[in-house]
């Protein structure tokens, strides 16, 4: 069972705040709750200020029931840069003390809270600790977004569907699996009551400070060739060459130049010199993938893990190794450009 | 239609006509989109749904088409467009296929012409015309006992990955011939259901052991490599890389290291001491190993065993979680052979096993290979007419190798 610390460290559990559950909007107007209010914008505050919550307080009450309240602010907000920055702060905080936790704990968080699989196992000879071992679709899920080689389930122990893990491995799954969790609570879109307007209004002020101080620049409004990653560059000259493509590079090389200004009637040019050019199939795709046509989404061009799996991934270079996705490759690779642009045209 | 079409299309609709009652839907398939490519011009049929087995049934035998396909995802509505469709969840499904295999035997069966200058070749194409150095390169690719035998070794391995590190129950894995050069592995478990495209992908690169990072494996300073954490346990690819490394050490001959960019010296007592190298990797013990063979060697040996170990399956067919598959047991008109369901992959044999036609039928065939069906071994053939198994028949026919003889 979790203590009334537990429940302050780990607010996000199910029934961590009865009094939460429980609450209207309403009753957050009493005097009563003024505490609170005050606790949540704090949270909040905090975290779009320093991108980490606080971790220490007072009232273990207080502390757990600020919480949903720092969330519901977080979605009147309906700003996804704060959201993702609140769910990512929290996860942090909550993974600094599970780190702390023994064993014991941590399970019991994955089972209880999060309904993992988890299988333990005599205790390892060596470390003299239990053997963890968690279901790969609950390891999956959460060891994805994390990039180190050592994640990958590849390079891990895998048996009859567990992996092992260590326990503090097991914590910083958890504190993926917590900020999801965060996030998917921030879906809705709630109306903002006038009791809280002068709060939200301050928040607000205070997410236009932060974000208004980042470097602010436009793409090129034409496609830059030798900013292109390799693998996309690679797609493109195979594609200007007649060269057919596997429908996954297609996809990739498309929604690529969609996203970096290229013309659909470009577009449709480069694949023209293909063996099996087909005029109209092809505008169709490329229109779909612009979001003229159906969906109406732009798609955005395939990370690289998924370039990788495709074999699409063809001879990365040492900026390759800094991001995970060829569109942020593109933009890293302006960004100097650009700045030498601008000093030029002050000179 | 062509004339070969019209004939396979006519001994099709007999089959369907005689045999379409056996069908066996796949499970739960009033959530299924069905999709079929017809005879005519090739045009596709998606986003068609069928309440019972009869249903389709009578579809099929009415339209006769050339392929059937059922989507590997359930939708609340699988008759909407893609968007509204409503995703509930996907089996999780393998294609291998020889395709994606380097078979020696491609060379006495497959053809390429490249469509710039007309230069031909054996094998599987290149990726640019060694003549005019042109990418537009024509395949025409064979189907034989070799290459489905390579197939089927990979759909084996495949097998056992799922079921040894992933712990599915064989009893949730339907395993098909998709009546071309591959088999199909349709995974139906609550566990695999839900799984996101993401997921799928990191359960793709793990048969395939992509990422395998030897250095998390082993320790490879010091021109050692032995186990960073010896473990009574060792599995998943931990256990795979020994057994991998244990063949690769004992079948590879010194030319080949040497073609894999070992140096010749360093070769050489690999290949002195293979016996020896290997015996310490089954035990996983520590070397010590001869000085010299450094970092770089043992990661290239690595690589060999992991593509030694891992499954060669399709990256798009099991990521893709709104693809179509063929439904078991349906035809394939590229080669009119059913697409069989297996009960013992090691014992079927597509020639015997995925016949669908019988009795005897007479073709003028232009040019063939030599091939078997059944304990039969037929051709090679250059332009002659010749009475064949039905089935061999349509084979030849739809492969383009022959045409039907005017009764």
């Amino acid at each position: 069972m979790l203590s009334n610390t537990d429940k302050a460290r780990y607010p996000f559990a199910p029934g961590a705040s009865k009094r939460a559950s429980q609450l209207t909007i309403d009753e957050l107007k009493d005097e009563s709750y003024s505490k609170i209010l005050d606790r949540a914008e704090r949270r909040l505050a905090q975290t779009v200020e320093t991108g980490s919550a606080p971790l220490e307080w007072d009232d273990d009450n207080v502390e757990t029931t600020s919480f949903p309240v720092a969330v519901y602010f977080a979605t009147i907000l309906q700003d996804d840069w704060v959201k993702r920055r609140f769910a990512l702060a929290e996860s942090k905080r909550a993974s600094h003390f599970l780190l702390k936790e023994d064993t014991n704990k941590v399970i019991e968080m994955a089972t209880k809270v999060f309904n993992w699989k988890v299988n333990v196992s005599q205790t390892d000879a060596d470390t003299e600790t239990p053997v963890l071992r968690i279901g790969f679709k609950n390891y999956v899920k959460n060891a994805l977004r994390i990039r180190e080689p050592k994640w990958k389930l590849t390079n891990r122990e895998l048996h009859d569907g567990f992996v092992r893990v260590s326990k503090d491995e097991a914590a910083r799954l958890l504190e993926e699996e917590i900020q999801g969790r965060i996030l998917s609570r921030m879906d809705s879109a709630p109306a903002e009551p006038d009791f809280l307007k002068d709060r939200i209004e301050r928040l607000r002020n205070l997410v236009r400070g932060k974000k208004g101080t980042g470097p602010f620049w436009e793409l090129p409004k034409t496609v830059v060739f030798k900013a292109m990653p390799p693998c996309i560059r690679n797609l493109y000259d195979s594609a200007h060459s007649g060269k057919r493509l596997p429908h996954v590079g297609r996809f990739a090389l498309t929604s690529f130049l969609v996203n970096v200004g290229a013309d659909e009637e470009d577009i449709l040019r480069l694949f023209k010199t293909g063996a099996d050019f087909d005029e109209r199939k092809t505008r169709y795709q490329v229109e779909h993938i612009s979001g003229a046509k159906g969906g109406k989404t732009k798609y955005t061009p395939p990370k690289c893990t998924t370039l990788k799996t495709h074999g699409l991934c063809i001879s990365p270079d040492d900026l390759c190794s800094q991001i995970n996705h060829p569109l942020s490759y593109y933009r890293r690779r302006l960004r100097p450009v650009l700045q030498k642009d601008r000093s030029h045209a002050r000179s | 239609m062509q004339e070969a079409e019209a004939y396979v299309r006519e001994k099709f609709a007999e089959y369907y006509r005689d045999n379409v009652g056996e069908l066996k839907p796949p499970p739960e398939m009033e959530k299924r989109e069905f999709g079929f490519l017809s005879f005519e011009q090739g045009i596709m049929i998606r986003h068609r749904a069928f309440k019972t087995p009869t249903d389709l049934q009578a579809f099929i035998k009415t339209t006769v088409p050339a392929h059937v396909y059922n989507s590997t995802a359930y939708y609340v509505e699988p008759e909407k467009e893609m968007d509204r469709k409503g995703w509930l969840g996907a089996d999780l499904t393998f294609d291998v296929d020889a395709d994606h295999i380097a078979t020696p035997c491609k060379n006495l069966h497959d053809r390429w012409t490249c469509k710039n200058c007309g230069a031909k070749g054996r094998g599987s194409a290149p990726m640019k015309c060694p003549k005019c150095r042109g990418e537009r390169i024509e395949e025409e690719v064979w189907l034989c006992e070799i290459c489905l035998e390579r197939a089927k070794e990979e759909v084996v391995k495949l097998l056992d990955f799922l079921s040894e590190d992933f712990g599915f129950s064989g009893r949730d894995i339907t395993v098909c011939f998709s009546g071309h050069r591959g088999y199909h592995a349709h995974l139906r478990a609550d566990e695999a259901r839900g799984l996101n495209s993401d997921e799928r992908k990191e359960i793709v690169d793990y048969v395939l052991g992509l990422g395998f990072d030897p250095n998390l494996h082993m320790d490879t300073r010091e021109g050692r490599a032995d186990l960073m954490e010896p473990r009574k346990e060792n599995l998943g690819w931990r256990d795979r890389i020994h057994r991998g490394m244990y063949e690769v050490l004992t079948q590879t001959s010194e030319d080949e290291l040497v073609n894999w960019g070992i140096n010749r010296r360093i070769a050489k007592t690999i290949f002195q001491r293979r016996n020896e190298l290997a015996s310490t990797w089954i035990g996983g013990q520590a070397g010590p190993f001869p000085s010299g063979i450094g970092p770089r060697t043992w990661e290239t040996i690595t690589q060999k065993a992991v593509e030694k170990e891992s499954a060669k399956v399709d990256t798009v067919v099991t990521t893709d979680i709104h693809r179509l598959i063929r439904v078991p047991e349906t035809l394939n008109a590229k080669t009119g052979f059913r697409a069989a369901e297996i009960d013992n992959i090691e014992s079927f044999d597509p020639f015997n096993d995925a016949v669908a036609f019988k009795g005897e039928e007479t073709i003028h065939v232009r040019e063939a290979p030599q091939f078997s069906v059944g304990n039969q071994t037929f051709g090679p053939y250059v332009n002659r007419d010749v009475t064949l198994p039905a089935s061999a028949a349509v084979f030849l026919v739809a492969k383009g190798k022959a045409m039907p003889r005017r009764s």
